[in-house]
């Protein structure tokens, strides 16, 4: 046994433990970096292969998505913070049961309810369901105080976006060069395997983020037409949040339907409008399984429901909404990626 | 006078003399400096010790070797005579462009340098890039019919 070999390799992994406790806290920010890198690496390589130095062509990329930002901060994140703010406004104590019960739908089942505690002795079902209500408007109006208690978490996520482009701006530049060290460290045996991992890697990872931005796009502006078409109040907040909680499969096209059921309820609208907006965001569901995610993503994720609504429960747990939102195409990615290594190491006859 | 400051700039600018190696292979030989550039980000260099084995028969086709240095023997359990092949070589050739896998196997007969690439990456490279694809693609028929001529000449 070599034992300068042995105990030059414990250093190193030592030293390799050593840096990733030094540098724990910026994983989140490295991670992000490398994802944002993905998503605009074609973008980059598209003014490379028009002879643009990769630098200069990451400047262009960057100039095009400020001017897009620039362009929504003007247009539409006002209409979006107007929106919700005239939503909230309905839970800051405005909203109390009595005001609810005077919405056709909430009035009819009073009416029920005040007639079944007139023929049933003690049943007091009219009270019951203005105690229900009481507490339901308690909770939701918590809503908006729970998002000015987190200012600190603004501000560090305003530091994390500066951040964020300064470090994929290297990542995206250096890419090649990233690649070819982390291949120079591979021995030989394993040398083909890990090309194919690697553009494996690259492939699902790249394409599906790129998809899934894509989606969140195409089908945040269908569900905002149709939910125009379709009568529901606030349709911008209503379709941005539909195409967000596009991303959960299954059960994310139903949580966008039932914010609008919540807007068009909250409005005093006729609940008929709650079949309209259900039939539109299931038109919006036809064209994104049918056209929109065929085309840009190729495949649809293969996951069971049961393991769907499990790993949406457990992220939420770990998480809340964020991690909910990015769960399902993490256990996607991390499945695909463990299905691909098994094959190939099978192929190599390495196990 | 112009043309050697254009190439002195040249070869500031862009560090040309870092590409040149890739001209040893006959299929690069026309790319233009950009061109070289754009293959020399998925190239990787790499070295095989006498006896090692670059690829066996029946493994997943994913590299194509150019060998810069060093003798390597192709054997195939199909049969025929053990092939020696040394500098300017590229291995993988057919098998990129079948399917199937390695059919045959590759080992080093002495220390060797190759540089290797991805056939993944190139096609992607010739996909997206018509220029340089149509003279890549160029370059390969032409590899392969020199290969041919050479097979009926023997």
């Amino acid at each position: 046994m070599n034992w300068t070999k042995l105990v030059f390799n414990i250093f190193l992994i030592l030293l390799a433990g050593l840096a990733i406790f030094f540098y724990r806290f910026i994983f989140v920010y490295l991670g992000t970096a490398i994802l944002i890198s993905f998503i605009l690496d074609p973008l980059v390589s598209w003014f490379e292969r028009r002879t643009i130095p990769r630098w200069f062509s990451i400047i262009i990329v960057y100039l095009i998505i400020l001017g897009l930002l620039a362009f929504s901060g003007v247009r539409l994140f006002p209409l979006l913070s107007n929106q919700a703010q005239s939503l909230f406004a309905q839970f800051n104590g405005d909203l109390d049961a009595e005001t609810l019960l005077a919405l056709p739908l909430l009035k009819d089942v009073y009416s029920i309810a005040q007639d079944l505690d007139a023929s049933i002795a003690n049943l007091q079902s009219a009270k019951l369901l203005t105690d229900t209500l009481e507490k339901g408007i308690g909770l939701l109006g918590s809503l908006p105080s729970m998002l000015l208690d987190n200012v600190a978490a603004i501000v560090g996520t305003i530091s994390f976006l500066a951040t964020v482009p300064i470090l994929s701006f290297f990542v995206i530049k250096d890419k090649y060069y990233f690649r070819k060290k982390l291949i120079s460290l591979v021995p030989n045996r394993y040398y083909e395997l890990t090309l194919i991992l690697i553009n494996k890697f690259d492939e699902t990872v790249g394409r599906f983020f790129r998809a899934v931005l894509f989606e969140v796009i195409v089908v945040g502006i269908m569900a905002t037409i149709a939910f125009s078409i379709a009568g529901v109040p606030y349709p911008f907040l209503v379709g941005a949040i539909a195409g967000l909680a596009n991303v959960i499969p299954y059960f994310g096209p139903f949580s966008g339907w039932a914010v609008s059921a919540l807007a068009i309820l909250l409005s005093g609208l006729n609940p008929v409008q709650l079949v309209w907006s259900a039939l539109a965001m299931y038109i919006v569901q036809v064209v994104d399984n049918n056209i929109v995610y065929p085309v840009v993503v190729g495949t649809t994720i293969r996951m069971h429901p049961l393991v769907v609504l499990l790993t949406v429960i457990t992220a939420g747990w770990i998480g809340g909404i964020i991690w909910m939102l990015v769960s399902v195409p993490l256990v996607y990615i991390v499945f695909s990626l463990v299905k691909v290594t098994h094959d190939n190491l099978k192929a190599f006859r390495i196990i | 006078m112009s043309s050697k400051i254009v190439q002195a700039l040249r070869e500031t600018l862009f560090n040309e003399a870092q590409y040149n190696y890739l001209k040893q292979f006959c299929i690069f030989q026309d790319l233009s400096l950009m061109q070289l550039k754009q293959v020399n980000n998925l190239i990787n260099r790499r070295e095989f010790k006498e006896g090692e084995c670059l690829f066996e028969e029946g493994y997943p086709m994913e590299a194509l070797f150019f060998v810069e240095s060093g003798d390597i023997e192709l054997t195939s359990k199909l049969g025929g005579a053990p092939q020696k092949l040394g500098k300017g070589a590229i291995l993988g050739m057919i098998d990129a462009q079948l399917e199937g896998g390695r059919r045959s196997t590759a080992r080093a007969q002495s220390n060797c340098v190759t540089y290797a690439i991805s056939i993944t990456d190139l096609n992607y490279l010739i996909d997206h890039n018509p220029v340089l694809g149509i003279k890549l693609l160029r370059a390969i028929a032409k590899y392969f019919s020199q290969t041919i001529l050479h097979c009926l000449n023997r």
